[in-house]
């Protein structure tokens, strides 16, 4: 069974004439990671939303179809319960941080107190999400203190502490500078080892090409593609779906209309200079 | 082995300080019987000696320069104005001395005085309680004792939500400053600059407040499961509870006492 059935979505935003969702029927299965790309508009968010519980607890709105988490309707989830199952980094790293606590320690701490762990097991998860976000020198400092860059690290060890099987990344570094967003492409770099089901929004399809299982495009509310990264993200097409291709990709069809096609369309950098090197003999 | 930071979670916290370590409740307990008493005895020395005893009280927990640097200029400014305001509204007979035609009289500076000395012995109290007390620490203890979480954050969250409306005008006036608005000069300049602000900032927060409750919504604030506290503060001691007991006494002795002398004797 999958981790997470959607059936027939569709979803309006309360007073909105026009749906955000549209006839939406995908799965998504447990330890995978997905990339969800797209347009501006095009419902990424609001499936985030969808998936995250917030549609239809905290957004009222019109829902029809189904979707089930873990086997039980969305609509039957306790919120409270399904943020214990289900992690929800988002956009913006200011509004991320709670702004009640002194330290990012305790910042860390604040999803575990509100799950009722006893001290010590939440000591112990604090130290280990950040020994593993590499956020150790940060710990005494106030989260209100901190860098775009930083408060999103600390935003991501929240989440991770309490230790959800399945996240949902909307567009984390959307609003980070270079340094911030290299941090952030190395936490996802961390999760990819984790096991967890992972689902991230995120136009910078270099990222989305090195990590992703499998790739979504959303267009006008509905999923106009989904399959494995490396089908999805060389379509010729993606461009004209309001995606953003890999340059590599790129390269790979212009090669291809050159009539000097490698043997594959390259995704990420490394594959493309190996497919480079074959074509030219020296591998 | 945990570092020196870590294992401070372990123990309660405290600060060294007698009067900052005290249950927040028992320092408001004990500021507000100082601040009604300063209400209930309606005397200038009472008011005065509460002042001296305030600054007293803050120079001992180290925070002096915070507590001097607001109630100093309340003082100023509230004993200056009911001093004045009272010259109009209260009739007098001892004329001290005359400005401009304007008659100053002993019962107008004495009535000035006693107001002025109540408002400032009761705003001592809280701004002294705000100056030894940690608001997390205040609604830890609240929440121990039965307030809802969401309350207490509530709370907590407005105090922070005021120092990011804080820095959200500063961002704005820099961009209009930006844009060769003048936003620094007389009074009228500054408040023409201020309300074109007003709405950006007011969306702002909105938005901001809904994002922060998805965040909060994220970290699992609103499951039901009792809470556990990573920082926790100490059990109040027998000790502490005496005080605070004999503080309320003696302030209800007093009351009866002034009760007394007022309709009695």
């Amino acid at each position: 069974m999958s981790l997470i059935e959607l059936e027939n979505v569709t979803y309006h935003y309360p007073f909105s004439k026009e749906p955000a969702l549209r006839q939406i029927s995908c799965t998504f299965e447990k330890g995978k990671f997905y990339g969800i790309v797209g347009e501006n508009g095009g419902g990424k968010t609001s499936l985030c939303n969808l998936l995250r519980g917030l549609i239809p607890h905290f957004y009222r709105g019109k829902l029809e179809g189904r979707v089930t988490i873990d086997g039980t309707d969305v609509q039957d989830w306790d919120t409270g319960r399904l943020s214990a199952r289900i992690g929800y980094v988002f956009q913006n790293p200011f509004t991320q941080i709670s702004g009640i606590k002194a330290t990012v320690f305790e910042e860390v701490a604040m999803g575990l107190e509100n799950l009722g762990r006893p001290k010590k097991e939440m000591v112990d998860e604090v130290l280990r999400v950040c020994k593993l976000l590499d956020i150790e020198n940060l710990m005494e400092k106030s989260p209100n203190a901190l860098s775009g860059g930083q408060r999103q690290r600390v935003a991501f060890a929240s989440i991770l502490a309490m230790d959800a099987d399945i996240l949902v990344i909307d567009e984390p570094t959307s609003q980070l500078d270079p340094q911030g967003t290299q941090d952030v492409f190395e936490i996802i770099h961390t999760l990819r080892g984790t096991g967890k089901t992972i689902l991230l929004v995120e136009h910078k399809v270099d990222l989305i090409a090195e990590y992703c299982d499998e790739v979504l495009v959303m267009q006008g509310g509905q999923i106009v593609r989904k399959g494995p990264t490396a089908q999805v993200l060389a379509d010729k097409e993606l461009p004209q779906l309001g995606a953003l291709q890999p340059q590599v990709a790129m390269f790979g069809h212009a090669m291809a209309d050159a009539g000097k096609p490698l043997e594959e369309i390259p995704i990420t950098l490394e594959q493309a200079l190996r497919l480079v090197r074959r074509r030219r003999g020296e591998v | 082995m945990y570092s020196e930071f870590v294992q401070k979670f372990f123990s309660p916290q405290t600060t060294g300080n007698w009067f900052k370590d005290l249950n927040p409740l028992t320092k408001l307990n004990l500021l507000l019987v100082l601040a009604f008493t300063a209400l209930v005895a309606q005397s200038i020395p009472c008011a005065l000696g509460l002042c001296v005893f305030y600054y007293l009280l803050a120079f001992l927990i180290g925070e002096f320069k915070y507590f001097s640097g607001i109630f100093s200029k309340l003082l100023i400014t509230v004993g200056l104005f009911m001093v004045i305001l009272r010259q109009f509204t209260v009739k007098g007979e001892t004329v001290l001395f005359d400005l401009f035609g304007w008659n100053w009289t002993l019962e107008g500076l004495l009535n000035g005085l006693k107001v002025g000395g109540i408002i400032l012995g009761f705003s001592g109290a809280i701004i002294l309680f705000y100056a030894s007390t940690e608001m997390r620490d205040l609604m830890y203890t609240l929440e121990q004792k039965g307030v809802p979480h969401t309350t207490s954050y509530i709370i907590l969250a407005s105090f922070q939500t005021i120092v990011d409306l804080k820095a959200s005008v500063q961002t704005i006036f820099e961009s209009q400053k930006a844009r060769g608005i003048e936003v620094e000069g007389s009074l009228l300049t500054r408040a023409k600059a201020f309300f074109p602000v007003i709405s950006p900032l007011m969306l702002g927060a909105i938005s901001s407040a809904e994002e922060k409750s998805i965040a909060m919504d994220a970290r699992a604030f609103s499951i039901d499961t009792p809470h556990t506290f990573l920082r926790e503060l100490r059990p109040v001691p027998g000790w502490e509870k005496a005080l605070n007991l004999t503080a309320d006494l003696a302030f209800v002795a007093f009351c009866v006492w002034r009760v007394l002398t007022i309709f009695v004797l």
